[in-house]
């Protein structure tokens, strides 16, 4: 499903206070749903914006239309999906843990896709594309200054195209933990990095710590948008031959630039060890740069 | 020394530098010649006027001075000006050392600055003159201040201050004076009748009051400060001689004016009212006055001593040498000097040959006359230096000259000068060379060894002189650090660069802790790296060890590794071998390699407009203390690392309208630009309740204080860039750069993030969405617009805007009813979206709004909305208007429910009552039989049937089903446990109780007309009221039924 296309409205800013509605029933008609989340006297307008959420969070597997097939969304019944009626204290308590419900989802769908043969959503392709950009120069937030020319020489315009795109593809990239916004200026700019996303997602580590490539392993599949994730090879057999700062390291520098800050923040620790054979190797700032091993350390930065 | 190596050498003492070192030729005795030319470098001057002479510097001075000797029929004045410690006394010293002696040919007055009393400088000059005048003139200068006290001196010099006002000022002032001018002067100088008698009620009387002249000689005034330059030491160089001021003149007339004459008195009013021109008048006879208090008043002056003097040496065909190491020490007697200058010597004196040494500021200050009559003027040049070059080769070794002079010691200098034939003195080589004499006559065992670490200069013919202590970089910082304070001359470096350096360093290099802190007061500290690239935190284990290798890595190697043999010397911290080879800070990760080979060198910083060089030297200074954040710097930071965390804040996941006027203002109280402290920085600091962010002076802050600024120049981290407007620091990574500003605006991002969620919370947890939604939905219940039919809708029920609501509550019941209103009329629903919903992008509009927050508080309101208002708890200042509303509804809900409860069951009761009683419609009944009294004017009370008439429409408009069911809810309100049914009764209790108003109104003006039809007809049909009143009454019933027929068969 390309969500920046047929429901580019969506977000996951709206999906919260939807799925957090619909939480605490079992079920609901559309009409109770849309009266509630969108009351009169608050809220005007069409409901858009709620269909299209409710279309993509039915398409990621977070909510179910219940009812006849042939029945409009309007007319059918909304629920939370099984999986996602699990820990409900957990996941709609706060946005954050939200987050990471949605890109759970979304992601799995587009490894599903991929695995079926199918295309996978837009919206998850083009994370695994802005995941591959060099966060040395963050992008120019205006379509038109930068990330345009880059999808179109890169044969990735098919994913998004054009700025009624590209914009509500930045506010799912922010809000799921994979980019920052920042400014200089007058330049809105756009830093490709998934510090947060990474800081979600990380593996169970033991006191003896992790393999570097077990570690790679374990983040690389529940964030499969980052450099080695199924849809960052997808991605980049789907886009046409250019320049890559990853290079022929197995992590690029978004991803390099999210282990360090966590490094820096004092979440993990990345340490070398000799002669170790499962070495994972990165690049940042134009800088190769390894680690062997993984370590957690505690709340006040100690191992 | 601990032992026999170069460690914590040291090859001067203390004690050696006190005496052989001297920041002031002033200070330095004549007969240390030694010491001084020792040390004596060549004084670079520049001739201003005057004919070439051979030579360079002091030489060209004296041979300028040897080529005027002999020259008959004109004197010789050559001026020597410069700064103040640029080496002017050098060069007359220097003149005076290489003169020679030639008695035949002239004689030699030489009046060095070490003479530090006026008394001892006439004295000097007296000394050196011929003749009985001269030595009639020493006695009465002994005579006149050797042996008076000073509080006699004192006295004296206002005597004479009063003898030249009253005889001696001419009645022309000097210079252009108007006619007014003139008038007040011969105002207050007084009236004399000719120019030889005494001036009267002048300011000479006014000097004879007792209370004036304690005035005058009071302690700290200009009279004593006169009499202490005479007798004491002076308290400095170039000092300005004192002055009256209007300080002088006595503030009020307490013990003047009675005792004044009356034409004196009005001159004293017109001094103590406007003091200027009498302060003026006296400073025009100070130096006349001194002249006479040194004895040199009527009978000997001291031009007719140098006169006399002139006069013999002529006679003997010699001449008079002057040579003064600072003319402005003359100050008081200058004039007398000046005179000798001016007279040139016709037939009867001999030539005067001046060499004199004064500052430009003062040199400009002599008098025209004299200035004239300068033959040669010199200009001493001072020491140049950039801010970025070695060290003026000549400042190099004009301090090493007096490094070797502390290291030979006075004795040594003295002792080889003595022994030193003429040839030895003229070509300088009777100077030792410690460096090459210290091991009895040997070369120091560690000459090689030093000279290799610190370096060595060629100060003469003695061969190198090792620079140790110093080495040309610490003396180049030296350097600066004076140049930075506006004192780089030869005296401050061989005051505060020599002397004071090497008698603080000779003990911290012994006890192992040199270079201390307080090199600070020496060198130059700044840098163009970080702090933490100079010395690892890693390389030591201590920071005070850090610190202590950083201050010897600036001071010496400008931050980079030392020298191994410095590192020996001072003993410094750490493996000297480690200081050569250590690697850059980089990342605190194990490795960061390039990734791949660069295929060419980085792109050279270009030449264009936008390039700016050196954005990273303010931030060094900055971590060094060398020099404080500059204010705009600071600004520009505090700026950038605002918007920067701004731009990070995403409270629209909190489903915040950032875009709201309110949560712009709660984001402006709790984080302004100001949260961003930059310790070492001006700027104010954040008030209470402000976020703070430290930005420390330290490695980690300059780390993000160089990140911000790259950052914000570019918009990347390229530090390749051809368009790059500045190098990137060389010991960083702009990748560890980048991460640290990253997580230092995550952070802080974080930090507002929950300090906004933090305080728009209330004290019971609650936030501004669902406490408007609790506030209203208990508002509306309370004024029983909102049913317990409502929850499924209750968001949109609570927001639905509503008219005002008539005031008709129960007396009770107002304490609820009063604020409900007014938070239905004044707490904005626009809360609720602003604080619960979600949004698309910048657009204002909410898109779904956080049902499942809002609806069980809405709830709660609805069943229990006293508990559901108590639950929020108090709303910080920050949101006003809720916490008004809020704080209107805490009432004591309990009480108003208990007494609107007894009231509506008072009021159903009586409708209960009343309508149970009747077997039809009242209204109807009342209507009727009123109507009919009325036309029979027997409607009673007078007056109100308009009223009733009222009162009946009221009843018709509540059909009695409606009545029915009010009364039907009794059971319900009667239960104690049931306050809702109270709250339900609200949407129907003002109807009810216009209606019981009415109908009791009703019944009651049917009982009035009733009575009175029956007292009528009592009175008309007589017989006993009672009776009559049975049979009325029974009337009326059978009227009564037969209306109800009448009505049942209409409808």
């Amino acid at each position: 499903m390309k969500y920046l296309a047929g429901a580019a409205q969506a977000s996951v800013a709206i999906l919260y206070p939807t799925c957090r509605w619909l939480s605490g029933r079992d079920r609901a008609a559309y009409d109770v749903m849309d009266a509630a989340l969108r009351p009169e006297h608050l809220v005007g307008g069409e409901g858009d914006a709620l269909l299209a959420a409710l279309r993509v969070g039915r398409d990621i597997g977070l909510l179910d239309r219940l009812g006849n097939t042939r029945t409009s969304d309007q007319a059918a019944d909304w629920a939370l999906s099984e999986p996602a009626r699990s820990q409900r204290d957990e996941w709609y308590a706060d946005p954050v843990r939200f987050r990471v419900l949605v890109r759970r989802a979304l992601l799995a769908k587009a490894v599903d896709d991929i695995t079926a043969g199918a295309t996978p959503s837009d919206v998850a392709v083009g994370l695994a594309w802005l995941l591959a950009q060099d966060p040395v120069r963050p992008l120019l937030r205006a379509y038109g200054d930068g990330p345009e020319r880059a999808l179109n020489d890169q044969k990735l315009d098919s994913y998004i195209t054009g700025p009624a795109q590209w914009r509500p593809f930045l506010r799912w990239a922010v809000a799921l933990g994979c980019a920052e916004f920042s400014q200089v200026g007058n330049r809105r700019l756009v830093l490709p990095d998934p510090t947060a996303a990474l800081a979600e997602e990380l593996p169970p580590i033991q006191p003896a710590g992790l393999p570097a490539r077990d570690f790679y392993a374990a983040v690389t599949r529940e964030l499969p948008v980052l450099d080695g994730g199924r849809i960052s090879d997808f991605m980049r057999a789907e886009r046409a031959e250019c320049a890559d700062p990853r290079g022929d390291a197995m992590i690029g520098p978004a991803f390099s630039l999210a282990l360090r800050r966590l490094h820096g923040q004092g979440v993990i620790d990345l340490r070398r060890e000799a002669d170790a054979g499962y070495r994972v190797n990165g690049v940042l700032h134009g800088q190769r740069w390894t680690f062997d091993r993984v370590m957690r350390r505690g709340e006040n930065g100690d191992d | 020394m601990t032992d026999d190596s170069f460690r914590k050498f040291r090859c001067w003492r203390t004690a050696e530098v006190q005496q052989t070192i001297f920041s002031d030729i002033g200070s330095l005795r004549t007969q240390d010649d030694a010491v001084f030319l020792a040390a004596h470098a060549p004084v670079p001057v520049q001739r201003q006027k005057g004919p070439a002479a051979q030579g360079d510097g002091e030489a060209e001075i004296l041979s300028a001075l040897r080529d005027e000797i002999g020259i008959a029929g004109r004197n010789t004045l050559i001026a020597i000006t410069g700064d103040v410690g640029t080496g002017k006394s050098h060069a007359v010293r220097w003149v005076r050392a290489h003169l020679g002696d030639d008695p035949l040919r002239h004689r030699t007055i030489y009046v060095p600055r070490d003479l530090s009393t006026l008394r001892g400088l006439l004295g000097r000059i007296l000394e050196g003159l011929p003749g009985p005048k001269a030595r009639q003139a020493e006695r009465h200068l002994d005579d006149a201040i050797g042996r008076k006290s000073e509080s006699q001196l004192r006295d004296e010099l206002i005597d004479n201050l009063r003898q030249v006002l009253a005889h001696e000022l001419p009645d022309q002032g000097p210079g252009a004076q108007d006619a007014d001018d003139r008038e007040e002067r011969s105002f207050l100088l007084g009236k004399r009748e000719d120019r030889n008698a005494r001036r009267r009620d002048g300011l000479a009387d006014i000097l004879l009051n007792l209370r004036v002249i304690e005035h005058l000689s009071r302690d700290g005034g200009t009279v004593a400060a006169v009499i202490h330059s005479l007798q004491a030491q002076r308290s400095g160089r170039d000092e300005s001689y004192p002055q009256f001021t209007a300080e002088d003149i006595p503030k009020n007339s307490v013990g003047i004016v009675t005792r004044l004459d009356p034409d004196a008195r009005y001159v004293w009013e017109s001094v103590r009212t406007a003091p200027a021109p009498a302060v003026a008048l006296l400073n025009e006879a100070l130096q006349r006055a001194v002249r006479m208090t040194l004895g040199f008043g009527t009978g000997l002056t001291l031009n007719e001593v140098f006169l006399e003097t002139r006069r013999l040496l002529r006679r003997e065909g010699a001449e008079l040498v002057l040579l003064f190491e600072d003319l402005a020490l003359f100050g008081l007697i200058d004039d007398d000097l000046y005179d000798q200058f001016s007279q040139q010597p016709l037939e009867d004196y001999c030539p005067l040959r001046v060499v004199f040494a004064i500052t430009t500021a003062r040199y400009l200050a002599v008098r025209d006359t004299v200035q004239d009559r300068i033959t040669h003027h010199y200009v001493v040049q001072n020491l140049e230096s950039g801010p970025d070059c070695d060290a003026d080769p000549a400042m190099v070794t004009f301090v090493a000259r007096y490094l070797n002079n502390a290291r030979v010691g006075r004795d040594a200098l003295i002792a080889a000068r003595s022994a030193a034939d003429e040839r030895a003195r003229e070509a300088g080589t009777w100077v030792p060379n410690a460096c090459e004499i210290r091991e009895n006559g040997q070369p120091c065992r560690h000459r090689d060894e030093c000279f290799d670490a610190f370096g060595s200069v060629s100060t003469g013919p003695g061969g190198p002189v090792g620079l140790y202590p110093h080495n040309q970089v610490s003396l180049r910082r030296a350097a600066r650090h004076l140049r930075d304070g506006n004192r780089l001359s030869p005296r401050s470096l061989v005051n505060d660069v020599v002397q004071s350096f090497l008698t603080t360093a000779e003990p911290e290099i012994g006890t192992g802790i040199f270079p201390t802190e307080e090199i600070r007061n020496w060198f130059f500290l700044g840098v163009n790296r970080a702090r933490e690239t100079i010395v690892r935190e890693d390389e030591l284990p201590t920071p005070e060890e850090r610190e202590r290798l950083r201050r010897a890595r600036i001071a010496w190697a400008d931050g980079e590794p030392e020298h191994p043999g410095i590192h020996l010397a001072f003993d410094l911290p750490g493996d000297v071998t480690a200081a050569a080879a250590r690697p850059g800070p980089g990342t605190a990760l194990p490795v960061a390699v390039p990734a791949r080979a660069p295929e060419q060198g980085p792109v050279p910083l270009p030449s264009s407009p936008g390039q700016q060089a050196d954005r990273a030297q303010s931030l060094y200074d900055w971590e060094s203390n060398v020099t404080s954040l500059p204010v705009r710097e600071m600004e520009d930071f505090r700026a950038a690392f605002h918007a920067w965390t701004a731009a990070r804040l995403d409270l629209g996941r909190h489903l915040m309208h950032v875009g709201s006027g309110k949560i712009q203002f709660v984001l402006n109280r709790i984080f302004p630009e100001t949260s961003f402290v930059i310790e070492g920085a001006s700027g104010v600091r954040p008030t209470a309740g402000r976020l703070r962010f430290d930005v420390p002076q330290s490695a980690a802050g300059l780390r993000l204080l160089l990140a911000a600024r790259w950052f914000a120049d570019h918009g990347h981290w390229d530090s390749a860039a051809p368009d790059r407007r500045w190098e990137f620091p060389a010991d960083f990574q702009a990748a560890d750069l980048q991460v640290e500003l990253e997580n230092f605006l995550s952070g802080c991002a974080v930090a507002v993030e929950e300090r906004f969620l933090h305080v728009i919370t209330s004290a019971g947890g609650a936030r501004p969405a669902s406490a408007v939604v609790t506030l209203r939905a208990a508002a509306l219940r309370v004024l029983g617009q909102l049913s317990r039919d409502d929850p499924a809708r209750i968001i949109a029920a609570v927001a639905q805007p509503r008219d005002e609501v008539a005031d008709s509550w129960s007396p009770s019941w107002q304490e609820l009813a009063q604020p409900a209103r007014e938070i239905i009329r004044a707490l904005e629903t626009g809360l609720i979206a602003d604080f619960a919903a979600a949004r698309q992008g910048g657009s204002p509009d909410p898109i779904v709004i956080d049902a499942a927050a809002l609806e069980p508080t809405g709830r709660e309101a609805i069943g229990d909305p006293a508990a559901a208002v108590a639950r929020l708890g108090e709303f910080p200042e920050l949101f006003s208007e809720i916490e008004q509303a809020r704080a209107g509804l805490t009432a004591n809900w309990d009480g108003a429910v208990a007494s609107e409860r007894q009231e509506l069951l008072a009021g159903l009761q009586f409708l209960g009552a009343a309508m149970g009683s009747a077997e039809r419609d009242i209204a109807t009944w009342a209507d009727e039989l009123g109507t009919r009294a009325n036309d029979d004017r027997v409607f009673r009370p007078m007056g109100t049937y308009p009223r009733f008439r009222q009162n009946i429409e009221t009843l018709k408009s509540h059909p009695l089903d409606v009545v029915n069911e009010w009364i039907g809810y009794e059971a319900a309100i009667c239960d104690p446990d049931n306050p809702a049914a109270v709250f339900d009764a609200q949407s129907w209790a003002a109807q009810a109780r216009s209606y019981a108003g009415s109908l009791q109104s009703v019944l009651e003006a049917m009982e009035a007309t009733v009575q009175l039809l029956e007292e009528r007809t009592a009175r008309s049909a007589g017989g006993n009221p009672e009776a009559i009143a049975e049979r009325v009454a029974g009337r009326l019933d059978d009227a009564a039924c037969l209306l109800e027929r009448l009505g049942q068969g209409d409808r």
